[in-house]
């Protein structure tokens, strides 16, 4: 049992979801030839002036207020100095005084129990260039400088490298279903930065922090944190103290080295931007975006369970990702049986997608095809592996399930007669199973079962085929 | 004084400027006026006043996020110091 409490802050940058850069009308795709998606503004030419992108603005707006962030009546933006090749102004575009959302919240599920971390602010900003270093110059590509993002700073709420790494992933939740951004830690659309201290148990003021960087996924977060709280837990051990300073993460070694200290931190100088007037924000346009709102994560989780009576587990998975929710919702709008639809979306049509390595929103189903599916499993009309066949074509083609199964003639055979004719079938063809099954061998049983379903193409009732073949054993 | 020569070698060395003896003087010398009248700035209490950086405020026009370029990537290039390809090139900065 640890002598300290662990105390953990957040810096998340979020890159925006917007065609063009903050202030400028360079495109913000990925992937471009250097410096192909720069112009005067973004490249910091004297006497270019920026122009704000009003829909970074509103992302970053209905970002805040997911956040259930306070809103001011005017925003504004600030400039950042500092001195380095991947900032073509020599500063960054930030906000300070008037940032656009303070003081929010974010629900977190930690298991069973939920938990409140406060969001001290939410700021909109420029992102840098990109530097390649070799060994006699550096290189420079700043098709990424001006790219508009969110940085989102909570409060030191977190208690242990595991919730971070919760927190981080609802957060980046939150943040897809609000189509804010794509979220993707790979690509860097979303990153985060950890302040980490220790206290005594008890204590209420905070110890000397140390913040990490360069944590490019959810298991870099919590494997970076983790490794600072055991190294802080070393220092104070051995009577040493924590010396305040900028750490990185070493991926490679799964270490944090020691990148700067606070003296040599870097004072801003942050002023207003001249450039740049504020931006009002009415309380129209806050009710209009606030109101436009999706259900978010938690909500939808903790409804799916109420509403539905799905378990934890299901209703965690289905609002993991939103195509899939997407997806449910749609078929219950069909007023399908929850169980089957979170039945075969969990199962066979993740499946598929994991197998084809193809995102969910690419597939061409529809939750009307998944409600089509599940009403014909619940009335009977097909049976299981008749099912996972017609889905397999659904999601290769489009069709819906039931053209499919009315074209190609799918219907279960309820039929005891004609399946009765196959069972006799089966019972002749293998009489050595038989025998089996009548010395006590009961897995002979399933392979007889199968030769049915086999003969009947899969679309004989196999509670049916199990019926008739116990009977005549 | 003193203090600004100093800043003035720091600012001058962040900025790659090589300066002579006299250019940094002199330099040297306007920075230490322009402080000295910031200085005096100092003296207005504005503590309780917020921050202006605009005449108007709230009145700025935004622009709809639509793609469009006016300049080709190599008349952008055209004032890069060195270049590698379509990279600008500068001196080693590692952090």
């Amino acid at each position: 049992m640890s002598r300290y409490e662990t105390v953990i802050g957040l810096e998340v940058h979020v890159e925006l979801k917007t065609q063009t850069k903050l202030f400028c009308r360079c495109a913000t795709s990925f992937g471009a030839q250097p410096n192909a998606h720069t112009c005067p503004v973004c490249l910091g030419h004297p006497g270019a002036l920026p122009v704000t992108n009003e829909q970074a603005v509103l992302l970053a707006l209905r970002a805040a207020l997911a956040l259930q962030c306070t809103i001011p009546p005017v925003t504004s933006f600030d400039r950042k100095n500092y001195f380095y090749p991947d900032s073509p102004k020599a500063y960054q575009i930030s906000q300070f005084a008037h940032p656009i959302g303070r003081n929010g919240v974010v629900e977190v599920a930690f298991g069973r129990t939920t938990e409140r971390i406060r969001i001290h602010q939410v700021h909109l900003e420029e992102d840098a260039g990109k530097l390649i270093h070799e060994p006699y110059r550096s290189l420079v590509d700043l098709n990424r400088a001006g790219t508009p993002l969110i940085e989102i700073v909570t409060e030191p709420d977190l208690r242990s490298a595991e919730h971070a790494k919760m927190f981080l992933e609802q957060l980046r939740d939150i943040i897809l279903y609000c189509g804010v951004s794509d979220g993707k830690m790979e690509e860097g659309s979303l990153r985060c930065d950890a302040n980490v201290s220790l206290r005594p148990i008890g204590a209420t003021t905070l110890g000397t922090k140390t913040e990490i960087k360069n944590m490019n996924s959810f298991r870099a977060v919590q494997g970076g944190i983790a490794y600072e709280v055991a190294r802080q837990t070393a220092l104070l051990d051995r009577g040493e103290r924590v010396v305040q300073q900028t750490r990185r993460w070493d991926e490679a070694q799964s270490i944090t080295i020691a990148m700067r200290s606070k003296e040599q931190a870097q004072d801003y100088r942050y002023f207003a931007d001249p450039d740049l007037g504020g931006i009002a924000l009415s309380d129209q346009l806050i009710t209009q975006v606030r109101d436009a709102l999706p259900e978010l994560p938690l909500a939808k989780r903790q409804r799916y369970e109420q509403q539905y009576g799905l378990s934890e587990y299901d209703a965690a998975s289905l609002t993991a990702h939103v195509a899939l929710t997407k997806l449910f919702d749609e078929a219950m709008a069909h007023a399908a049986d929850a169980k089957t639809v979170a039945n075969v979306l969990l199962g066979d049509v993740c499946a598929y997608a994991n197998a084809h390595d193809a995102p969910l929103s690419t597939l061409p189903i529809t939750g009307a095809h998944i409600a089509q599916l599940a009403a014909l499993l619940a009335q009977g009309t097909i049976s299981q592996p008749i099912a996972k066949k017609v889905l397999k074509q659904t999601l290769q083609t489009g069709e819906a399930p039931n053209d499919i199964v009315a074209t190609q003639g799918l219907t279960q055979i309820q039929d005891s007669d004609a399946i009765d004719a196959l069972v006799t079938q089966v019972i002749t063809a293998h009489p050595q199973s038989v025998a089996d099954v009548r010395s006590g061998k009961t897995q002979a049983l399933g392979f007889l079962v199968g030769q049915v379903m086999r003969a009947s193409q899969g679309k004989a009732n196999p509670a049916l085929v199990n019926e008739l073949l116990k009977k005549r054993l | 004084m003193h203090e600004q020569t100093d800043v003035a070698s720091h600012v001058a060395a962040l900025a790659l400027l090589h300066l002579d003896a006299q250019r940094h003087a002199a330099l040297a010398q306007q920075l230490h006026e322009i402080v000295q009248y910031a200085h005096k700035l100092y003296e207005v209490d504005v503590a309780h006043v917020d921050p202006m950086s605009h005449g108007v405020v709230a009145a700025v026009p935004w622009r709809t996020d639509t793609c469009a370029r006016d300049t080709t990537v190599e008349q952008l290039l055209h004032s890069a110091p060195a270049r590698e390809g379509t990279f600008y090139v500068v001196p080693p900065v590692i952090e």
